[in-house]
């Protein structure tokens, strides 16, 4: 349906239009300060999803923002590396153990996977509180993670100590994730992992090793977890192993249902909407807060079960002739 | 010449012995029947051809080589490509997609190919594609090409299922109840495409319960029960031993 794809294009155009123009909108700090986190969640709750699409769900994935967030920041102050090059190295390095800890794992399904998962996340809790306290800090973490510069020559020099400017990074970041999960969710590859997540049986009974891209997709995802954690790092400064535990993964994955799972906007529709409603408009109830905020995440599966990215579709669907107009 | 060979066959879960020592072959452009009563251990012996499961004692040999052990696509990829039981299709993706995907591992498209767009299917990948839209028409489902596998009808969908199985060009066919949930009409047309698919060059492994359509399409049966041979033989020959009849009615009694 072409037209729909037009409509989609101007609500995307849109919305970069706001997000570019937004330090003309509105200077407030705190704006700014959400505005990141829901851009690092963003990035994570697609990670998640990346998952999602091979049919696992796995709780270590706030681990693996764990080990990226990290990575990141040893990379930085034990190595000396700068920032960019710290990040993909550090998503690497991420993706790498991931890749481990798949063989290890991926031929165990549904409960037995989520229980292998849990058992990592909370391993890696313990390594990092109550081992090699002199290099990860023990259980208040490490401090004082350095923002990114940007230094060319003596004569330029940007750093992102505000957070106008570190928002622009994580959007700019933000927007490139975005990009590259959508570009393999369409291609082949993508295709293959979605074929395994309806029937591993058929997958593999057409001559597909379904181990193979079960494994590439938990170490896509697990990348783009640690570019969230790398990120998290260096915006908010410290990092505790708590900020990773297990159950540190379970907001993301009410984004990830919210918006719509299996889809890559879904989880940034899901994240956006999710985090804006906590954090600008549900802070008035106090008391109230999480009672209102927890009734309508369940109202929206409850009602909308393929998530808020099915809306067009279901007002298309009810009123046929909006939508046969643009052609 | 002998395509497959399988011998003292044997698969137990716990205490129950549901493939018991069973030796059999199939030779090279053959359709060969494997029937039973419900339970007789004829699903598990797909299972164990076509690697889903390990074989707890015995040996499969396909095309000279012992596969017994090997993952399912190794096997696939081999030549021996089986349909399920129960169906078994990409819901969620169309007629086309499902079947492209039966193509995939004779593409040569590689392992990280993200550039490989989906879109592609249609433009570039004409090879894929010729092979696809051949076996989508050869089923009749080409008014459906563009349909969700979820949203074609019971018969259609074990078509579809027929037709991915077909797009990996296998030399061996296993097809499990493929006339199951058929009217009269469409068992004929499975039939008939039954045969010219094996008038292709390719060997067929056939379960099925309906006996006339065994007796009609298959050039030589085995006889499961309880996970035993109890015969094998020309389909008209087998059907009058006592021992077979005794096995099907004690079932049905
Ligand atoms: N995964 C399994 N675990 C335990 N027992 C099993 C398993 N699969 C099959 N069985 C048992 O093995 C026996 C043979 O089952 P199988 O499905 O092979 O029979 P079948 O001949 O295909 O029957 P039908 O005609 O009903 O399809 C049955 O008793 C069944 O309960
Ligand atoms: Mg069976």
């Amino acid at each position: 349906m072409p037209k729909k794809i037009g409509i989609e294009a101007i609500l995307i155009i849109l919305a970069l239009v706001v997000l570019v123009t937004m330090p003309w909108l509105t200077q407030e700090t705190y704006v700014f300060h959400i505005l990141c986190l829901i851009g690092i969640n963003i990035i994570f709750a697609a990670s998640l999803n990346a998952i999602l699409n091979i049919g696992e769900l796995n709780l270590a994935q706030s681990a693996f923002m764990g080990i990226g967030a990290y990575a990141s920041t040893l990379l930085v102050t034990r190595v000396g590396l700068s920032f960019w090059f710290a990040l993909p190295l550090a998503a690497l390095i991420t993706a790498v153990i991931s890749l481990l800890i798949g063989l290890l794992t991926l031929r165990f399904r549904g409960a037995y996977f989520l229980l292998f998962t849990f058992l990592f996340a909370e391993l890696i809790r313990i390594l990092l509180s109550n081992f090699g306290i002199s290099v990860f800090g023990g259980i208040p973490g490490l401090t004082n993670i350095p923002r990114p510069s940007i230094e060319l020559g003596s004569l330029i020099k940007i750093s992102f100590d505000s957070k106008i400017e570190f928002y622009y990074l994580i959007l700019l970041i933000t927007l490139g994730s975005i990009a590259i999960l959508s570009r393999i969710d369409r291609s082949r590859t993508g295709m293959i992992f979605w074929a395994i997540s309806q029937s591993e049986s058929l997958t593999e009974s057409i001559g597909i090793d379904s181990m193979k891209f079960k494994i590439l997709g938990v170490a896509i995802g697990c990348f783009f977890a640690g570019v969230a954690g790398s990120l998290y790092a260096h915006f908010v400064g410290i990092i505790t192993p708590t900020d990773f535990a297990v159950h540190s993964v379970l907001a993301p994955i009410a984004y990830v249902v919210v918006g719509g799972m299996g889809t890559v906007f879904g989880p940034v529709i899901g994240t956006t909407f999710l985090m804006v409603l906590s954090h600008f408009f549900l802070r008035e109830l106090g008391f109230y807060e999480l009672l209102v905020y927890g009734l309508i995440i369940v109202g929206i599966i409850r009602f909308m079960p393929e998530g808020l990215i099915s809306i067009p579709n279901f007002i298309f669907s009810r009123f046929p002739e909006a939508s046969g107009s643009g052609k | 010449m002998k395509l497959l060979k399988v011998d003292n066959l044997t698969k137990r879960f716990g205490g129950l012995v549901a493939v018991n020592g069973l030796d059999f072959y199939i030779d090279r452009g053959e359709i060969l029947g494997l029937i039973g009563p419900n339970g007789a251990g004829k699903t598990t012996v797909f299972n164990m051809i076509t690697g889903a499961f390990a074989p707890s004692d015995g040996e499969i040999v396909f095309e000279g080589t012992r596969i017994t052990g090997f993952k399912p696509n190794r096997i696939a990829r081999l030549g021996a490509v089986r349909t399920f039981q129960l169906t078994n299709v990409f819901h969620e993706m169309t007629v086309l997609e499902n079947v492209i995907l039966g193509t995939h591992h004779n593409s040569g498209i590689g392992f990280f190919q993200f550039l490989h767009s989906k879109s592609h299917i249609r433009k570039k990948d004409t090879d894929a594609l010729e092979k696809a839209t051949k076996v989508i028409d050869f089923l009749d489902l080409t008014d459906q090409i563009d349909t969700l596998a979820n949203n074609l009808p019971h018969g259609q969908q074990r078509r579809l299922e027929m037709a991915i199985a077909l797009a990996v060009e296998p030399k061996l066919l296993l097809l499990d109840e493929p006339l199951q949930g058929m009217n009269q009409d469409e068992v004929r047309d499975m039939l008939s495409r039954i045969q010219k698919i094996r008038s292709t060059g390719a060997t067929i492994l056939l379960v099925e319960h309906n006996m006339k359509a065994v007796t009609n399409v298959c050039d030589r049966v085995v006889v499961l029960d309880f996970g035993r041979k109890l015969d094998e033989g020309a389909p008209t020959e087998v059907m009058k031993n006592p021992a077979v009849i005794e096995a099907y009615l004690g079932i049905q009694a």
